[in-house]
């Protein structure tokens, strides 16, 4: 690549910049190829982008409409005094989850990236797993072992001199524990993926320059890892943002949990609306500020990421505080959550087993557990919804995020920007919007022989509402994958008169394979975790795992709920270990 | 098994059409053909994803089959299925085969929250699949009808078996079990004669000493309701400020809230009757006692859960056998899987309802939940109950 400044000019119609000079333009990362002219070729492909994000954001768009149309001035009169405290609690729950699973999230993937300890591997695959249990899952069974009746409160009170005490298990403090055990998950797999496609060499030369470990984190590895780390800071900022549930059970009044309020409690839609929008809002700044993390960022890969990779053996105390930290973590946010699982489960089971010979009465309890269709069609039927959903939303993510670097032109960065709306918003506004949205559809659809909705409440209804809920999160790991590819690379294939389309499936897909595989893990997992959308939406029949958990925590009978979830962990536990195993690859121990 | 999915052929060709709108060619685009043509790569890779897409439907619409089932006659075999939009998804499964073995009626459902299903069919109007609506609430029901989303039902034999406190008065609706907010209290440390009303609660005696469900829940929001309807607005915010004021920790769980009584975080909680029922009978020596509060006044808030027939029904004459069926033959069934009382006074109880006795219960027309939960909230909010 010529070393002066230089302007490369496309083969048919794009200009290219690149160039030492214009390293401290403001020109936002990620979309280094400048467009002098929009071409034919150019509007088209944007348009393409256009109509998939003007596709996705219509849910948010309808709820939006909904409550522009109906003013905004009958908020509620329970509401209006509660909304500074509302907004006060979710930035304040966002914020301390956001470090929480930053800091952890971080320190953990640089650890486990970089550094040979005890059980590295175990751990390193371990500690991605909270991730397959639903937060609010993970709630129910913290108050479960930890409320005043539980095994943890009643070991507590058997103390001498404690036997009245109790503690509350409520509050912002407990909330963010929670929230940050489940969510960093998110982080800890971007910044592996991010260190995954670091160069090693890179890291060797530094090495050999004098940097210690702490000097190679702060100053090279943390400003190549900003994207990945903002991606990854931006989707547990959506996902706190987004949860009702889990705050709800520790009393914490946040946004999100207020919109489902006066929507369901007060049947008042408007006003739900409303604050979905103020909802939607606080997702965009969060965006904001994501693209503001990663600004006047260029990466540029200098050779295949994948080579080999050595990693520093920590030694006796180092390696000891190393694996204790890892152990800690996962022993919180997995085993933990699990054991009480596999408690209820077995505590279900066994009831089960119980009462097969018993009589009318024992059938009670043994109904509950055992939903219609049985185990293995739910769980068919789970993973059969995710894979697509997950194909689906990786699809669409690397169409438009591969037309935003090709053919960038505003168009298709509005159209990235619309696909990624829906991830803002609480799974349930989005089922809310898509049940308007596909409603209108069939009425336009609609012939006199059908006498039921086309769409709604169909596979392809309910895969639309996961694609509007999710694309964000491939488009995020897309980005940042993408990000890394040094721009000439896409201007090399180019002037080698590439077609765009050929130069995104030869040229960055091969090095955005760990990003987008990583997005495709997440979608999967968050599919089979997702709860409100496949309740609205799904078909009669389609019964999914979360929905049988769900059946039965709306209720409090923890124990029916133990298989289920199990079976969800499981899932994704083996979703994450192909996606781990992908991403270690190339790491060698030395000898 | 007779209620499972079946599938439709027409869902899965909505499904394909689905997917080409979504997929990356606009066919309006008149320059977009062209442009495929000189360059068949790009149309493969259309192709590929377009197969990909396509083949994963296809065998989740496969995985959704019903072996037996043909799919073309979903249309003619209208009559046989009745199709549930169900909020009480408590064992409702053997209660729904019972049913089908009874009449030969297939029965299709999905579960849901009692509001989101109330959305979801206001949402499809004419098009909904629903036939009939199950909510686990008055409230809920009575918005559903307020809404326009229900129909009348005139019947005979329902309005024989369903006490008119229990229904719509145009039989848009018809409660089918009872559920009673009862006070729980630590039977090693309150006596019963302390205990008398739900309003007494908000006596500062029972400072730090009351475990209660945040005003986010509907249990509460109807509770506040019947006070509401029962001693006017002045008096229920006292009675809920009384309660706020007495330091209630809020737990999100009648089952937790049981659990709390028992270890001995508080004296008493406010609790649904069945979930203290299904505790109690998978362990008898648990050391809280239920208390029917109000005996000697209005008696104890009682809600339903309940059915009504779509505005839009495309099997009528099957959801008001279903419903006709719920509050007969199948009173028993539904009431039992979640320890709830049959509205029908002639079915028989759950031993460990047997075993609570008889109590008085409140008069009050159940549609008025509904009706007053918006000002419950407010009173609730205006009051400081979290």
């Amino acid at each position: 690549m010529s070393a002066a400044p230089g302007l490369i000019t496309g083969p048919s119609d794009t200009a290219i910049y690149e160039g030492s000079s214009r390293a401290r333009d403001p020109l936002p990362r990620g979309r280094p190829l400048k467009s002098s002219l929009p071409t034919a070729r150019t509007i088209r492909w944007s348009l393409l982008s256009l109509v998939i994000g003007l596709l996705l954001a219509a849910p948010a768009g309808f709820v939006i409409a909904e409550a522009v149309r109906t003013s905004s001035d009958v908020l509620s009169h329970a509401l209006s005094p509660r909304l500074p405290a509302m907004l006060l609690t979710t930035a304040v729950l966002c914020l301390a989850v956001v470090s929480g699973s930053l800091l952890l999230g971080g320190t953990l993937a640089w650890l486990v990236s970089n550094f040979e300890f005890p059980s590295r591997k175990l751990v390193g695959w371990a500690l991605a797993l909270p991730l397959a249990i639903p937060a609010y899952v993970m709630g129910f069974a913290f108050l479960s072992v930890s409320g005043h009746g539980g095994p943890a409160q009643s070991a507590l009170r058997r103390l001498p001199g404690m036997s009245s005490r109790f503690v509350d298990v409520q509050g912002l403090i407990v909330a963010t524990f929670i929230l940050t055990l489940s969510f960093y998950p998110y982080v800890y797999l971007l910044a592996r993926a991010g260190m995954s496609e670091l160069s090693p060499r890179m890291l060797e030369v530094a090495r050999s320059l004098g940097y210690n470990d702490r000097r190679l984190a702060t100053r090279l590895v943390l400003p190549m890892l900003r994207p990945h780390l903002a991606a990854g800071a931006a989707l547990v900022a959506m996902e706190t943002l987004t949860d009702f549930a889990t705050v709800r059970l520790f009393g914490v009044g946040t946004l999100a949990d207020g919109m489902m309020r006066v929507w369901f409690d007060l049947a008042d839609r408007p006003s739900a609306m409303s604050l979905g929008s103020a909802l939607l809002g606080a997702g965009v700044l969060v965006v904001l500020l994501e693209r503001f993390a990663r600004r006047r960022q260029r990466f540029g890969q200098p050779q295949a990421p994948l080579a080999q990779r050595s990693l520093r053996k920590l030694k006796g105390t180092k390696a000891a505080i190393a694996s204790l930290y890892c152990y800690t973590i996962v022993a919180l946010a997995l085993i933990g959550p699990l054991c009480v699982l596999v408690y209820w489960a077995a505590a279900a089971l066994g009831k089960a087993a119980g009462a097969q010979g018993g009589g009318p009465e024992s059938q009670t309890m043994t109904a509950v557990g055992t939903p219609s269709g049985g185990f293995f069609y739910h769980l068919g039927v789970t993973v059969a919804l995710a894979s697509i959903a997950a194909l689906f939303c990786v699809g669409l993510a690397t169409v438009i995020v591969n037309v935003e670097r090709l053919a960038p032109s505003p168009l298709s960065r509005l159209g990235t920007r619309l696909a990624t709306v829906g991830y803002a918003l609480p799974g349930a506004v989005v089922a809310a919007g898509s049940v308007v949205f596909l409603a209108a559809l069939d009425r336009m659809l609609a012939t006199p022989s059908v006498g039921r909705p086309l769409l709604l409440g169909s596979v392809g209804g309910l895969l639309f509402g996961y694609a509007a809920r999710f694309t964000a999160i491939p488009t995020y790991s897309a980005e940042a994958g993408l990000g890394r590819i040094k721009p000439e690379m896409s201007a090399v294939a180019r002037t080698l008169g590439t077609h765009p389309a050929i130069a995104a499936i030869r040229v960055h897909l091969p090095l955005m394979r760990p990003s987008l595989v990583a997005g495709a893990l997440l979608v999967f997992v968050d599919v089979v975790k997702e709860l409100p959308l496949t309740l609205i939406l799904r078909p009669f029949g389609v019964e999914t795992l979360a929905v049988w958990v769900w059946r039965n925590t709306s209720v409090s009978a923890w124990e029916p709920a133990g298989v289920p979830a199990l079976t969800m962990v499981a899932l994704c536990l083996a979703a994450t270990s192909v996606v781990l195993r992908y991403l270690s690859r190339g790491e060698t121990v030395p000898t | 098994m007779e209620i499972s999915a079946t599938s439709d052929r027409r869902e899965k060709g909505a499904v394909l059409l689905k997917v080409e709108s979504q997929l990356p060619i606009p066919p309006s685009e008149a320059g977009f053909d062209q442009h495929a043509k000189s360059a068949p790569n790009r149309s493969k890779w259309n192709r590929f994803v377009l197969s990909a897409v396509v083949g994963a439907l296809v065998v989740a619409g496969c995985a959704r089959q019903e072996p037996g089932a043909s799919p073309e006659s979903g249309g003619n075999e209208r009559g046989s299925v009745v199709r549930v939009y169900n909020g009480r998804h408590y064992g409702i499964e053997p209660v729904f085969e019972q049913f089908t073995r009874d009449t030969g009626i297939r029965i299709e459902f999905t579960t849901g929250g009692d509001a989101e299903l109330r959305e979801r069919i206001q949402a499809e109007g004419e098009n909904t699949s629903a036939d009939v609506y199950v909510a686990a609430d008055a409230a809920n029901l009575y918005l559903a009808a307020e809404a326009g989303l229900l129909q009348p039902l005139e019947s005979q034999m329902l309005s024989q078996s369903v006490p008119s406190r229990y229904r719509d008065a145009a039989g848009r609706w018809y409660g089918l079990s009872k559920r009673v907010r009862a006070i729980a209290y630590a039977a090693e440390r309150v006596k019963p004669e302390e205990l008398s009303t739900y309003e007494a609660l908000a006596d500062p005696r029972w400072k730090g000493k009351l475990c209660l469900r945040p005003s986010t829940n509907t249990y509460t929001k109807s509770l506040v309701s019947g006070i509401l309807a029962g001693l006017g607005e002045d008096r229920a915010e006292a009675v809920v400020r009384g309660w706020a004021s007495n330091d209630p920790v809020y737990i999100d769980s009648d089952v937790e809230l049981i659990k709390s009584v028992a270890a001995g975080r508080c004296d008493v909680a406010i609790v649904n009757h069945y979930y203290l029922a299904r505790l109690i009978d998978e362990e008898p020596s648990l050391p809280v006692r239920i208390f029917w509060p109000d005996q000697d006044g209005r008696g104890a808030h009682v809600n339903i859960s309940g059915a009504g027939v779509t505005t839009w029904a495309k099997n009528p004459d099957g959801a008001r056998r279903l419903i006709e069926w719920l509050a007969g033959p199948g009173q028993e069934a539904f009431a039992r899987a979640n320890f709830e009382f049959p509205v029908s006074p002639e079915a028989s109880l759950h031993p460990v309802l047997q075993s609570w006795g008889s109590f008085k219960e409140d008069e009050i027309w159940v549609g008025e939940y509904g009706k007053l939960q918006p000002q419950a909230v407010q009173i609730m909010s205006e009051a400081g109950y979290r």
